[in-house]
Order: C-alpha cells, then sequence, then structure tokens
C-alpha cells in the first residue's frame, strides 16, 4: 500500500548541491515512488501537494521540508537515510566515496585516456626536463617547463624540435602564464580581455598583467618564453612563436612584450606580424627604469591560439592564491610533475 | 543545526569586500552555516563570509587560506557577530577587513552592439543553457521556464509613468506572474527566486537611457519586495537587493558582456562561469537574463540609444 511521509527540519540551510544530492538519494531508495527535498516555500508546499506528496501546514520558508511517497517500509527507510545525510557534517570536497582513478603517471598515459590533451606541463629536475618535453612535443602537445636549470644546449634542441612542429613551448624555468584564462605555474587572478602578454619575464609578465587588471582591461592570454629566449644562444625561438599566436588570436587586440634587459649587442627580435608586412609593436624592459609603463602595440589577429585548459587546473588554481582567475569553458590540459625513472 | 567547531585556519586573510559591507561598526548573528561560507545576519543584510574562490555577491567578504581545501567557517549558527575598528569577528574568526579591496559594479553601460546580434547572441545562450541542462545539471521544475517567459512577455506592456512605478493598471497583470515564481522550485535559493534575480538584473543594468525599462524594472522589483517574505531568508536577502538594482558580480559582469558586446569566446566564459553557480541557481539567474534581456530588446529605447541599436 502506498504511503505518503515527511518530516519538517525546522531553519536548515543546506547548499543546493546537497539538497539535489540528497534529494537524488531518496528517489533511489527501493519501493520510493516519489521524493522531494525542498525549503517549505507556499510555492513548494503546493507543489508537493500537486505531486501527491505530503505537506505540512505548520512549516515555514526557512525550514527544511522532506517528502516521500511508496511503500511503507521504503519511506521509513527514506527519511531515515535523509536524517543521517542532513546530519552529516559539511564537506567542502563534496565526497561522493565513488574510487578515483589513479592519475596518469606520464605524458603519454594522460594522452592516452584523453587525447584531447593540448598542453604538458613538465617540473622535473633540469637536467632531465629535455626528455619529458621532447616526449610531450612528440605527442603533439605544447609545453610549459616548469623546471630550471635546464642546459641551454637542451633549451636549444627542445625549442628547434618545437619550431619545426609548430608547437610552443613556455620555458624553461617558466613560473608563470595564463592560458584560455587557466593559471598555470603562479599567476594572479586577473580578468579576461583583449591584452595578450608575452613575457621573458614572470615578474615583469604578472606586474602587467596585475596592471591590465587594475586598469580595467583584461588579459587574453599571457604565454612565459623562459629568460634565455631572447638570448642569441636560442634565438627568440619561443618569443616570435608566442607573438605569432597571439596576432592569430580572436580575442587579442593588443600585444605586450616583457622582458629583462637585453644584453647590449644582442639584436631586437624580428617580427613582421600575419600579413607578412611589418607591424607595429614595442617592448619593455622590466628590471631597470622605475614606472616605465609596458609598451603596447596594436597587432592585427585571425584565430585562436591552442585550447588548454582543464577544469582540474582550475580548482587547483582556486586553492592557490588571495584571488582566482573565473573558470574557463572545459578543456584539457596534462601536468606530467613525476619524477624520471 | 549547522556549524562546525573547529579552530579557525590561522593563515586565513580577507581579500575582499563587497560595496554593501558596511565600513563602520556593526554587530549580528551568525544565520547559517556551510562548508565554505557563512551568512551573518546585520541588520536587514545578510553579509556572506566565502571562501576566495567564489564571487562577489552586493554583501559579501573574500577570504583567502593557503593551502587545499579552501576557507571553511569555524562557527556556529547563533554565535554573536561584531565589526568593530575595521575587525570582523565571528566565532573563531577575526578578519581584518577595514583596508581590503572593495568590490562594486561599475555604472551600467548603454546598449552598444546591434540588435539584431544581441538576438542572435542571447540565442546563442539559450542553446548553451539547454546543452548544460542535457549534459546532466539538475533541471529546475518544468514550469519554470514557461512562467520566466510568461512575466518576460507581459514586460513589454509596462508604460512608463509620471510614477516611478509605471501605470496602476500594470499591476493586476505583472502581479500574479511574478508572484508565482517566489519560493516555487528546488534549491536553497527556490529556482524561481533566481529566475527573478537574472530578470531584474536584466532591467537594470540592461535598460539604460530607456524609460520602459525601467518602469518594467520598478515594477517587478516592488512586487518582488511585496513578495519577498514567502521564500526563504537568504533568497529573500538577494531579491531584495536585486529589486533595489545590487546582484552579483557574475551577474553583473554577464549583463554588461551583453550589453557592450565583448567577444564571444569571453562572452562564454562568463555564462560559464554563471551557470557553475548552486545546483542549478546559475541555470535558473541566466534563464531570467535571457528573459529580461529579450523584454528589453523589445521595448523602445531612448533617442540617443536607439540609433546605436537601431
Amino acid at each position: 500500500m502506498t504511503a505518503q511521509r515527511h518530516h519538517v527540519y525546522p531553519n536548515l540551510y543546506k547548499d543546493s548541491v546537497a539538497l539535489m544530492a540528497i534529494s537524488a538519494a531518496l528517489t533511489n531508495v527501493a519501493g520510493i515512488e516519489a521524493a522531494s527535498v525542498v525549503m517549505a516555500t507556499d510555492s513548494n508546499r503546493e507543489n508537493l501537494r500537486n505531486a501527491g506528496l505530503a505537506d505540512d501546514g505548520a512549516a515555514r520558508p526557512n525550514d527544511l521540508l522532506v517528502a516521500v511517497r511508496g511503500d511503507e517500509a521504503a519511506c521509513e527507510q527514506a527519511l531515515e537515510l535523509a536524517d543521517r545525510l542532513l546530519a552529516e557534517q559539511p564537506s567542502a570536497a563534496g565526497s561522493s566515496g565513488v574510487l578515483q582513478e589513479q592519475p596518469p603517471t606520464s605524458v603519454h598515459t594522460a594522452v592516452t585516456r584523453d587525447p584531447s590533451v593540448s598542453l604538458a606541463l613538465v617540473s622535473v629536475p633540469g637536467p632531465y626536463a629535455a626528455a619529458e618535453a621532447l616526449k610531450a612535443l612528440a605527442l603533439g602537445l605544447d609545453v610549459m617547463l616548469f623546471s630550471d636549470n635546464v642546459p641551454v644546449e637542451h633549451e636549444v634542441e627542445i625549442k628547434r624540435y618545437a619550431a619545426a612542429h609548430k608547437r610552443l613551448v613556455m620555458g624553461p624555468d617558466c613560473g608563470t602564464a595564463l592560458v584560455n584564462g587557466i593559471p598555470l605555474g603562479f599567476a594572479n587572478a586577473v580578468r579576461r580581455g583583449r591584452i595578450g602578454v608575452v613575457g621573458a619575464s614572470g615578474t615583469g609578465m604578472q606586474e602587467i598583467t596585475c596592471r591590465v587588471h587594475q586598469h580595467g582591461e583584461g588579459v587574453s592570454q599571457a604565454l612565459g618564453t623562459g629568460g634565455h629566449d631572447l638570448s642569441a644562444d636560442v634565438g627568440d625561438i619561443s618569443t616570435l612563436h608566442a607573438l605569432q599566436l597571439l596576432d592569430e588570436d580572436e580575442a587579442t587586440d593588443v600585444v605586450v612584450l616583457v622582458s629583462k634587459p637585453r644584453r647590449p649587442r644582442s639584436p631586437r627580435p624580428s617580427w613582421t606580424g600575419s600579413a607578412g608586412s611589418p607591424r607595429p609593436w614595442s617592448s619593455s624592459s622590466s628590471a631597470p627604469t622605475p614606472r616605465s609603463p609596458p609598451a603596447v602595440a596594436s597587432i592585427p589577429r585571425r584565430r585562436s591560439p591552442t585550447r588548454l585548459t582543464s577544469p582540474s587546473a582550475c580548482s587547483a588554481a582556486r586553492r592557490r592564491g588571495p584571488a582566482r582567475a573565473p573558470c574557463p569553458r572545459p578543456s584539457r590540459l596534462a601536468c606530467a610533475t613525476r619524477r624520471p625513472g | 543545526m549547522n556549524g562546525g567547531g573547529g579552530s579557525a585556519q590561522v593563515d586565513e586573510r580577507p581579500v575582499s569586500k563587497a560595496y554593501l559591507v558596511a565600513a563602520g561598526d556593526f554587530a549580528g548573528t551568525v544565520h547559517s552555516v556551510f562548508p565554505t561560507a557563512c551568512n551573518l545576519a546585520v541588520g536587514d543584510l545578510l553579509i556572506t563570509v566565502q571562501d576566495a574562490v567564489k564571487r562577489h555577491t552586493p554583501t559579501s567578504v573574500r577570504v583567502s587560506v593557503d593551502g587545499p581545501g579552501g576557507w571553511a567557517p569555524s562557527v556556529r549558527v547563533g554565535d554573536r557577530a561584531v565589526q568593530r575598528a575595521g575587525v570582523l569577528s565571528f566565532g573563531r574568526h577575526a578578519l581584518h577587513v577595514g583596508r581590503v579591496p572593495v568590490w562594486a559594479p561599475r555604472p551600467a553601460a548603454h546598449w552598444a552592439p546591434a540588435r539584431s546580434s544581441t538576438r542572435h547572441r542571447l540565442a546563442q545562450l539559450a542553446a548553451v543553457r539547454a546543452d548544460h541542462l542535457r549534459a546532466g545539471a539538475p533541471t529546475t521544475v518544468p514550469e519554470l521556464e514557461r512562467d520566466a517567459r510568461a512575466l518576460a512577455a507581459l514586460l513589454p506592456g509596462t508604460r512608463p509613468g509620471p510614477g516611478a512605478a509605471g501605470r496602476a493598471s500594470d499591476a493586476p497583470v505583472l502581479e500574479p506572474a511574478v508572484a508565482r515564481l517566489i519560493g516555487a522550485g528546488p534549491g536553497l535559493t527556490p529556482s524561481g527566486d533566481d529566475v527573478l534575480v537574472g530578470l531584474l538584473a536584466a532591467l537594470s543594468r540592461g535598460g539604460l537611457g530607456c524609460p520602459w525599462a525601467t518602469a518594467a524594472f520598478d515594477h517587478v522589483g516592488e512586487i518582488v519586495s511585496r513578495h519577498a517574505h514567502r521564500t526563504t531568508d537568504i533568497s529573500a536577502h538577494y531579491l531584495r537587493l536585486a529589486a533595489r538594482g545590487h546582484v552579483g558580480e557574475l551577474l553583473t559582469d554577464l549583463v554588461d558582456s551583453l550589453v557592450t558586446g565583448i567577444p564571444a569566446e569571453a562572452l562564454l566564459d562568463r555564462v560559464s562561469d554563471v551557470l557553475s553557480v548552486g545546483a542549478s541557481s546559475g541555470a535558473d539567474a541566466l534563464l531570467g537574463v535571457l528573459a529580461g534581456l529579450d523584454a528589453v530588446l523589445e521595448l523602445p529605447l531612448q533617442p540617443q540609444t536607439d540609433e546605436k541599436v537601431a
């Protein structure tokens, strides 16, 4: 025989996600035909009555009303379950009790599991970083090379390989980047917008992104290149590639290039933009000139750079600092932080 | 009752507060406690102290902690909450909020894009919302969309009059449509309330320079304020704020994005942020925003704005 049961919890507040989860748990109890966990507003109580569920005339809008319909035993079981779930201490993690899959232990495993992955973050001791970076590049990924103490000959090898395969290498010793709104490494929470930043200086890049935010604008992408990229040995490879990506990015109207001071006789990077004709742009040295404003230049653009985002990376970033960037649309990122072995 | 009794995180620090959080001294009580937030009842406002991950409401304080897990309130419902000399104290927390940055929305902007392109954008966002619901997000009450659209369809009939709230003859038409949504649906802030907050955000920030939109906002806001007692305290708080033109950072950014016409990708990011709020609150508020802006686009605009949108 079908029964209707309900229970009122006076002045009990649970967040909406918890209420939905409890409602779903009650509905899944064998023998339950319908269940509802709602705040006891007039509208909701009327809806309960219309749905053939029990109402309580004494309930008030700030009360939580649990109503179930089903066989007698199932109703009792469901109300006990609701009691138990509502009594649980709040959990920020929202544990669901589901077994977690073993995290990937190599870039290859990550890409195999999720072929849409398009960027690897490599953070291993410097002498081993090139091997991991080259593996990632060979898998068609862009690379953020967090590792420092990477020999310059390794850096040149990585970047020449990347350039030949039209992939971007950020780093070595790249500690900050903002890619499609995802902070990578240590980055500040700044709004998204139309200003792209290419930086051979992490501190300079952070300063500029913060200033951009403070002045009411936003950052489309902030791409690190590594502090040695503008040296004669490396030859600006990542800087030019990053500029090219921003040139093609629909969301970028203005580009800022920031670096530590170039060596006196080091030639200025030569970049001509997508149309083949020289485009105006200028650079800013971040260190010696107090209060020198970042130099900006309008640059035409055509398409978005590689899609590099990750809900998990975003979640991690949210835990990191005093403020955060908004969570971007879902996509994929692989983080390879294992030791070589 | 909700609440936890653990010790406060020693490395917690407030990072910003919203513009409606009073700067001077005040006293209140802890109203409700959640995993990463709590509400303090102060006068007729609820001040939400929350983890810095969350974006601002008009009355929130964002708190950051180092390490994993985010900020968690260590406080019980009914505890005393006091702000003195710039220090907000409640439970085991003492937050130095006197000099933290204050978030405040920018002034509302005039419409920049053409009406046709905005209608296209609104249709795209409606499709994004539908995809979100189809992808497994909890659906709201089935009648919600119907009721929201029915209410929005009445708005172009609201005429600006000599008073702030439009013609008195509009009241019998609008009132049941608004009242039907209040307190309706699942969630701590029932879905219908979330729709109304979104709708009011659209009318208040999307109708600048349009006396018809202003009249519709005043009229809906007045009805919402009168019926707010029929829903939960927390939801009523947000409804009353929205009826006075105060909405949170996410909805402000979203409406402003549509009004000023930002690139599609950035707009989708903002929609994604809104959709991530609560179980269904974000999707419900988005429904209200879309219905409200659809209605605004049907209204005659002021000459200076009309030239831009024609």
